[in-house]
């Protein structure tokens, strides 16, 4: 039984293998750098202009992290699927001994394992961008939590999504699609974001919820009794998507996907 | 010959429900979105021209996508489907068979912006700015239908299957929404700007808003215009003078002098040569007093200065009550002007304290003002400051008193490496490329291996 047990950790190590020494994520998370080297650089320069304040500049750079380090993670889990099923390698796997929860654990968790680079990659950038202000742990610590309560969601849509996908084009389309959705709220006027309606389109947004998180925490100092319901929507979209993959879509996982 | 593959391809694409699915959600989620900006137009007063704005803005974001999404799946979808053999064989050109498929996969625009007219003039309840919303954004739409469907042609020419050039595609798209993420004070500057004139995504937006909610000129605003012009230029001759003639059978990227370039690496690179061709230069750019009628003065001291970008200037001012009656409740505001053309100056990014109270000055009495300008773009301009005298009631007013300008020349940014940030911005992907490099070179390594093995 204990064997049995253990046989999401085979599937997870396989996976990682994968995904990293096939050279995927660290392509990826050469592209993260470039682009957080350009948000970092322009940060930069308008803090020396003063048009942004530093504990600020922490916040942007802390979203940029988690805005470009999820996409990884989301990809990686839109094709982990769809892609055996695209290139006929479902089929040894389902017949494996293990369950089928174990398997999309197992993929689960090695898809999740381009955040904490990420995050680890972005530190050096948050520490040059804080000027070592104490607001620095304070970023840190308030980033790693809102990006792995997003990196868990997004991980777990892109594996629900993969395992009801008969093609890995059609898993990362709606993917994608989804992702650049939760971009749109941001571009909103402020107006419309400040009135109730905006502010359930925020709520709902868990990008958008978690930028206004760090801005809170982190900007403006709040406490977590003042935070919470900016952390509330993300954390219920997180045991949602998890029970939705873990409880309906992983018992269900199948050779095809069935139509109608 | 282009006319057969277009109608082909035209009447594929609409009795497939694909395009039809997209156009459908496109108008439910109008609709929802429609319904709860009216809402909140009534209960926050956002005004009629700003809905208008947001739902062209929403017509071409959507159909943007929707073009890069057929474009990237033209080629790339027949390769895999093995339909893309007889089409070569046909006496079709490639450049014809590309043209038809692109002006197939341009059709969705224009149902797109049609199906967004009723919301829009709904929306826009009379304003006279919908009528120039509607044509500047079929202007807009229809250049950045363009480059977009021209950018997921280009990929799909040279993708050998649907996920590479939708994947790449995708990708390339998400790197240019991302920046529109930024809140408003990383968009200034003149780096931010120069970013956000860069990104046809943003520069569009920029456009629009300016023009259609601020009641800004297109010339004025025609440095954001140009990314998408230049953008869907660029597209259109790698498209149909580069990547058309050599469209092969098999979806290999072509051969340059330099080592072969990949369907993501050259979807990358294609964009930032069009965002480069769209690259705008930016426009470079002892005490006095003055006395009003009530016997106010205000002497500033400072004249003139010039400083670089990022600097702070400080300076005082003294405001005299040389009347013979003590003032009333006085305002010292700031008031900072571009001298020449040029984005106005929004004074809230350029001093923390833009004005100051004094409780009114008993005759002959002076106070003194601290003051801080922080000038953040290059250019020429000029500080004055404005002494207002509270009125005395609701039916009566006052004479403001303006003092002599600070003429302020602000050179470029000069720091290259500001906060310190040069050395971990080069190094960090520097370091991540090298890494990214290692799997590759022991893949090889293993394959000649193996051939090695072969062959022993």
């Amino acid at each position: 039984m204990s064997s049995r047990s253990g046989v999401w950790r085979l599937i997870m190590r396989a996976e990682l293998r994968e995904m990293w020494a096939g050279g995927r994520v660290l392509n990826f998370l050469a592209v993260f750098g470039v682009l957080l080297s350009i948000t970092a650089y322009v940060l930069a320069t308008n803090n020396d202009l003063n048009l942004l304040p530093l504990k600020q500049t922490v916040v942007v750079a802390l979203t940029s992290t988690i805005t470009f380090g999820l996409f990884i993670g989301l990809v990686m889990a839109a094709e982990s699927v769809s892609g055996e099923r695209e290139r006929a390698t479902l089929e040894p796997l389902l017949l494996t001994p293990s369950s089928h929860r174990q398997i999309v654990l197992g993929k689960f968790v090695a898809a999740m394992s381009p955040w904490p680079a990420a995050l680890v990659i972005a530190v050096p950038y948050v520490v040059v961008l804080s000027h070592k202000d104490p607001v620095l742990g304070v970023g840190l610590w308030w980033g790693a939590v809102t990006g792995t309560v997003l990196s868990v969601i997004f991980v777990g849509f892109g594996l629900v999504v993969s395992i009801w996908s008969d093609s890995s084009r059609v898993s990362l389309f709606i993917c994608l699609l989804t992702y650049a959705a939760t971009l749109i709220p941001a571009q909103l006027p402020t107006e419309f974001l400040n009135s109730p309606a905006g502010q359930v389109v925020s709520a709902l947004d868990p990008l958008e919820a978690a930028g206004q998180l760090l801005t809170r925490a982190v900007a403006e100092g709040r406490g977590l009794s003042e935070v919470w319901p900016s952390l509330a929507a993300p954390l219920v979209t997180m045991v949602a998507v998890l029970v939705v993959l873990f409880v309906v879509a992983a018992p269900r996982l199948q050779l095809t996907v069935e139509k109608g | 010959m282009w006319w057969l593959v277009f109608k082909r391809e035209f009447v594929d694409l609409w009795t497939s429900t694909r395009v039809v699915v997209l156009l459908v959600l496109f108008a439910l989620v109008m609709s929802v979105t429609s319904a709860m900006r009216q809402l909140e137009s009534q209960l926050s007063l956002i005004p009629p021209v700003e809905m208008v704005f947001l739902t062209v803005l929403s017509a071409i974001s959507f159909g943007l996508f929707v073009g890069l999404v057929i474009g990237a799946d033209s080629i790339s979808g027949e390769r895999e489907r093995a339909t893309l053999e007889a089409l070569l064989l046909s006496p079709a050109k490639p450049r014809q068979i590309v043209l038809g498929k692109f002006l197939a996969a341009m059709s969705p625009w224009p149902v797109t912006l049609l199906l967004a007219v009723p919301y829009v003039v709904v929306l826009g309840q009379g304003s006279p700015s919908v009528s120039e919303a509607l044509w500047l954004g079929a202007l807009l739409g229809g250049l950045m239908a363009i480059a977009f469907t021209g950018l997921g042609m280009v990929v799909s020419i040279w993708s050998s299957s649907n996920r590479t050039s939708l994947f790449a595609s995708l990708l390339v798209y998400l790197i240019f929404l991302i920046p529109t993420q930024w809140p408003g004070s990383i968009q200034k500057g003149d780096l931010g700007y120069l970013v956000q004139q860069l990104n046809p995504l943003q520069a569009s937006s920029e456009f629009l808003e300016k023009v259609i909610v601020n009641n800004r000129t297109v010339a004025e605003k025609q440095p954001y215009l140009l990314a998408a012009v230049y953008s869907a230029i660029g597209v259109l001759v790698v498209l149909f003078v580069f990547a058309a003639p050599r469209l092969r059978l098999a979806g290999d990227a072509p051969r340059l002098r330099v080592p072969r370039l990949r369907a993501t690496s050259a979807a990358t690179g294609l964009l930032v040569a069009a965002v480069v061709g769209a690259f705008v230069v930016l426009p470079v750019g002892a005490a006095r007093a003055a006395t009003g009628d009530q016997g106010l003065a205000i002497s500033m001291s400072l004249s003139h200065r010039t400083v670089n970008a990022g600097d702070e200037v400080e300076f005082t001012t003294v405001v005299t009550n040389n009347g013979g009656q003590d003032s009333p409740p006085l305002n010292v505001a700031m008031n900072i002007v571009k001298t020449g053309k040029g984005e106005p100056v929004d004074p809230e990014d350029w001093s923390p304290e833009r004005t100051q109270q004094i409780d009114g000055l008993p005759a002959g009495e002076k106070a003194e003002q601290t003051w801080t300008v922080e000038a953040i773009l290059e250019g020429d301009y000029m500080v004055y400051m404005t002494v207002i005298p509270k009125p005395s009631g609701p039916d009566a007013t006052s004479v403001p008193v303006s003092s002599p300008g600070i003429h302020l020349t602000v050179k470029p940014f000069a720091k290259q490496n500001p906060g310190g940030v040069l050395p971990v911005a080069i190094g960090t992907p520097l370091v991540l490329g090298l890494l990214a490099l290692v799997p590759r070179g022991l893949q090889r390594r293993r394959s000649r291996q193996d051939v090695e093995e072969l062959v022993g």
